[in-house]
């Protein structure tokens, strides 16, 4: 840190805040903040009571950049690590909300419904056009990316780039078909009974099991493949299209315009996405579900082995009961969900800002 | 009442070029001079982000470093904008104390005012 080593007299707590400054703003106001702890410390103030208000002048020069040099690089670099910030947040995000889905937010007991039995199933109705609108921007991202590259000349950077802005989208593609091809041939499928569903209500009653003859652990693979594709995926999308995106040359007009367009649309996507899987996730941890279960299965446990953590469970002769509170009711999954949320919308922000200023400045 | 939360205190920005325009000062000095004249405390992230937002659109400038600190100065800029601000206050202070000086006879109280 610069100067670090040059105001001795200045409280450790005080260099810790001080260090929680962008590396730019230390380079250019670090001897300053550390200057004014020492004359503070010297004149017998205390230098504790400044520590909020330099935290807090910390964590806004990081959200907002004030200070930073005005060239396309920083503006870069900063862009990159936000997109890789909020990829970093958005993937425990949507692990959380599958989670959470595949839990049995689609199951309920006999009798009424609870109100956060309704929110989770309101907020999870809301969940699919927002993921489809989240897909639809990554495909724009990549079609501008894509067009870039036919304006470079063949050759192997050329190759580079496309298979660098390629590669995430097909695995994020492979994971799809994979989770696809799981639920296919899953070995617990609920159908049968009295099953309605409104865009605004889910009603349950009894439901029948049947069971298809797929191998339970090929679909625990398959499942866990295309996590690793799909959010593997994003996170090679969050470095690679970066990097790849710097390597090109200067950005057209239309591609500015496109791309300001695609990153508030993006953002949009993000804090609606983040606000349903909050919504989800909060709503179904309060809800405490109960299931009823006719079946016909010898194998019962392999065959409910999407719920096999529920408790307490039975499994009387054709039936089985499934009681419990979901496991996601922990106050800790709301708040970390909370947190991804919120770091993942500003980190998208702050990624889509730092590109639009990064693309003027090139034009420029 | 606490007239703090309807009318909030000046803007740290008026207050930092206020403290600059009898000369450059660096961080603290600043600090402790507006204390002094506006009795308003400002702690170190208040007064360096201001500083990089005034630097950042060319109405302060920092100085060569002082003992590890540097000094900041006005620039024209600064100054022609720190007169705008001030002629701005200005309309207001004198266009309100002249209301208030045509109102206060008109005051429930029996007529006491005086001036």
């Amino acid at each position: 840190m610069p100067g670090a080593g040059r105001h001795p007299t200045v409280p450790a707590l005080g260099r810790i805040a001080v260090a929680c400054y962008p590396p730019w703003w230390r380079a250019r106001y670090g001897d300053d903040q550390l200057g004014f702890l020492a004359d503070l410390h010297a004149e017998g103030r205390s230098v504790a009571r400044v520590l909020p208000n330099l935290v807090a002048g910390a964590a806004w020069t990081q959200l907002s950049g004030t200070g930073m040099p005005a060239t396309p690089s920083a503006w870069r670099n900063r862009a990159r690590t936000s997109v890789t910030a909020s990829a970093l947040a958005a993937m425990p995000l949507m692990i959380l909300g599958l989670y959470a889905s595949h839990r049995g937010g689609d199951w309920s007991g006999n009798g009424r419904l609870s109100t956060a039995a309704r929110v989770a199933a309101d907020a999870g109705n809301f969940l699919f056009p927002a993921f489809a609108l989240v897909l639809l921007m990554l495909l724009f991202g990549w079609r501008i990316l894509i067009s870039q590259a036919l304006e470079l000349r063949p050759g192997a950077a050329r190759r580079r780039y496309v298979a660098a802005v390629a590669a995430p989208f097909i695995a994020v593609a492979s994971g799809l078909g994979l989770w696809s091809l799981a639920s296919h041939i899953s070995p617990g499928g609920v159908t049968g009974g009295s099953y309605k569903l409104s865009p605004t209500t889910h009603r349950f009653y009894d439901v029948t099991l049947v069971v298809s003859p797929g191998d339970p652990r090929l679909v625990a693979f398959l499942h866990a493949a295309a996590i690793v594709c799909g959010f593997g995926g994003w996170l090679v999308a969050a470095v690679l299209v970066g990097r790849a995106a710097s390597r090109r040359g200067p950005a057209t007009a239309g591609a500015i315009r496109t791309g300001v367009w695609l990153s508030r649309t993006a953002t949009g996507a993000t804090v609606l996405l983040s606000l349903a899987i909050s919504v989800y996730v909060a709503a179904l941890a309060l809800q405490p579900w109960h299931l009823v279960a006719n079946h016909s299965c010898d194998d019962l446990p392999r065959a409910l082995w999407a719920a096999s953590s529920c408790v307490p469970w039975s499994a009387p002769a054709g039936r089985a009961v499934l009681t419990g509170p979901m496991e996601g009711a922990a106050p800790i999954w709301i708040v970390l969900t909370l947190a991804c949320a919120a770091l993942a919308v500003v980190g998208t922000r702050i990624a889509g800002r730092s590109a639009r200023k990064a693309a003027l400045l090139d034009a420029a | 009442m606490n007239s703090t939360r309807l009318f909030p205190r000046p803007n740290p920005a008026l207050l930092v070029l206020t403290s600059l325009a009898d000369g450059p000062k660096h961080g603290y000095a600043l600090m402790k001079d507006i204390e002094a004249f506006s009795h308003v405390s400002m702690g170190p992230g208040t007064v360096f982000g201001c500083l990089a937002r005034l630097e950042e659109r060319g109405l302060v400038r920092a100085l060569e470093a002082e003992d590890r600190r540097h000094p900041y100065e006005l620039t024209a800029t600064g100054l022609a904008v720190l007169h705008e601000q001030l002629d701005e206050l200005g309309r207001v202070t004198a266009t309100s104390r002249a209301r208030l000086r045509l109102a206060r006879p008109a005051r429930p109280n029996g007529g006491r005012a005086s001036g």
